[in-house]
């Protein structure tokens, strides 16, 4: 079927999204242009001020409207405690278990032998550089219980062990069922996670 | 559709999706091979536990007309140690790498399973796992039609020579004569013990890798003509020997003393 010029521009923009097809694209398409003019304009508004007015944290390299972002500049966390995680959402699920009062460094990936990802593709640098100024004095490994994320965590522990050997290095128990993705877990068992943290 | 099995050896997954991953395989009954296996990233999914590098696994597939999907999996063997040492970890993305690299798809070779399988083995278990690396580039080279001549001249047929000293042109494909070795600027020096040693990993039994106890200067040699003869073969560089390389610049620290783990975290044996 051929859609007038800027219907197909959006069902196009649409298809990009992770997890939508062509027939799904169609059909938030032609929801958008059935709903009042409004509620499509405080769409186009959201997705745009999303994207201009988010950064990443100088500090902890998480998604944030402000630079350092709250968690970096809340003086209530603990600033000797460091949790690494390797996304964004990742910060997110961890907050959800209300366990944990320390600071994050978000990676933005997960070493991938197989696909060419390395320390160097990943905030590894600024990590280390966090660690150097003294204040941390133990670093939690939370990347993702998989090969790409076990990769990570040990990559991490011996290279901190070998540059901030002070820093004590643990890693979330295997609470978690191999082979997820750590934002899928549920409260209960991320916390039991964190609770079972061992040194690396 | 129609549904079928196969015994594999996960060689990578990638991201697909909400919650799925593709997944590459290499299976004895119809060797590397692609599926879909829905929800695999979820961690109550039957399927996230085998769905990873290196798992060997028992599968069910419905036949699709792009991807196979993935209905049931099996462990047979998770190769643990693969995924809690960095150096095991390193070699084995390599070794699947290299697999997933030289061949094609729905071209079976059993030979070339129970060879990714033991080697599989030696990674997760061996003390050598270098050792193990070597043997396995060896066996894959005799498995993908290139086998290394080492009796022999492989530029001219002709005798090699009395000395002890040889050297190996990976364009030859194998020891070159001293005439020959003019030609072939890239040979490679090696000492008669490595030419020896290169023979047992071509031929060897894989449970037998432990009778042999290369010296480092051997090992070293094997590395190189090893490195030598695949990189002529395949067009690209392959992406795991950056992290093999990241790995080795980043030794593991000399053990400290540690004081009494807090409560609630247990100091890792690594
Ligand atoms: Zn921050
Ligand atoms: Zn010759």
């Amino acid at each position: 079927m051929i859609y007038p010029e800027p219907v197909a521009r959006l069902i196009d923009a649409l298809t990009r999204l992770p997890g939508i097809g062509p027939k799904t694209a169609q059909r938030l398409a032609f929801f958008i242009l059935k709903r009042p003019a409004d509620e499509a304009q405080a769409l186009a508004g959201a997705i745009v001020a999303a994207r201009t007015q988010v950064v990443t944290c100088s500090r902890c390299h998480n998604l944030t409207d402000t630079d350092p972002c709250r968690l970096c500049s809340d003086e209530s966390r603990d600033r000797t405690m460091l949790c690494v995680v390797q996304e964004p959402r990742d910060v997110a699920a961890m907050e959800r278990t209300r366990e944990y009062r320390g600071l994050y460094h978000v990676l933005h990936g997960a070493i991938s032998p197989l696909d060419g990802v390395g320390p160097d593709d990943l905030r590894v640098r600024e990590l280390v550089a966090r660690l150097h100024d003294g204040s941390v004095s133990e670093v939690i490994l939370a990347t993702n219980p998989n090969v790409e994320g076990e990769a990570t965590a040990l990559y991490l522990a011996r290279l901190i062990r070998s540059v901030t050997p002070a820093v004590r290095v643990t890693r979330i128990a295997r609470g978690l069922p191999v082979g997820g993705d750590l934002e899928y877990a549920d409260e209960v068992t991320l916390s039991k996670a964190l609770e079972g943290r061992r040194e690396l | 559709m129609a549904l079928y099995k196969v015994e594999a050896v996960v060689l990578r997954t990638r991201e697909y999706g909400e919650a799925d991953k593709i997944v590459t395989l290499y299976s004895r009954e119809e060797g590397k091979l692609h599926g879909i296996a829905k929800g695999a990233r979820r961690p109550r999914s039957r399927l996230a536990g085998g769905m990873q590098p290196f798992t060997h696994v028992r599968l069910m597939l419905w036949r699709g007309r792009n991807l196979d999907t993935v209905s049931q999996c099996e462990i047979v063997a998770a190769f643990g140690p693969l995924r809690e040492d960095l150096t095991r970890l390193a070699h084995a993305s390599y070794v699947v790498d290299l697999v997933d690299e030289v061949t094609r798809e729905r071209d079976a070779n059993q030979d070339l399973f129970l060879t990714l399988l033991g080697t599989l083995h030696l990674l997760a278990w061996d003390q050598r796992p270098v050792l193990a690396t070597r043997m396995f580039e060896a066996r894959l080279l005799v498995l993908s039609g290139f086998r290394p001549v080492l009796d022999q001249c492989a530029g001219c047929q002709g005798s090699l020579g009395a000395d002890g000293r040889r050297w190996f042109s990976a364009a030859a494909g194998g020891l070159v004569c001293p005439n020959c070795r003019v030609r072939e600027r890239h040979a490679i020096a090696v000492s008669g013990g490595t030419v020896a040693a290169l023979g047992h990993l071509l031929t060897a039994d894989l449970r037998r890798l432990g009778v042999l106890r290369p010296s480092t200067q051997i090992e070293r040699e094997l590395e190189a003509v090893l490195r030598a003869a695949w990189d002529y073969r395949i067009e690209r560089p392959l992406r795991s020997l950056a992290f093999l390389a990241a790995v080795r610049e980043t030794p593991p620290p000399a053990k400290v003393a540690k004081g009494p783990p807090a409560q609630g975290v247990r100091p890792e044996e690594d």
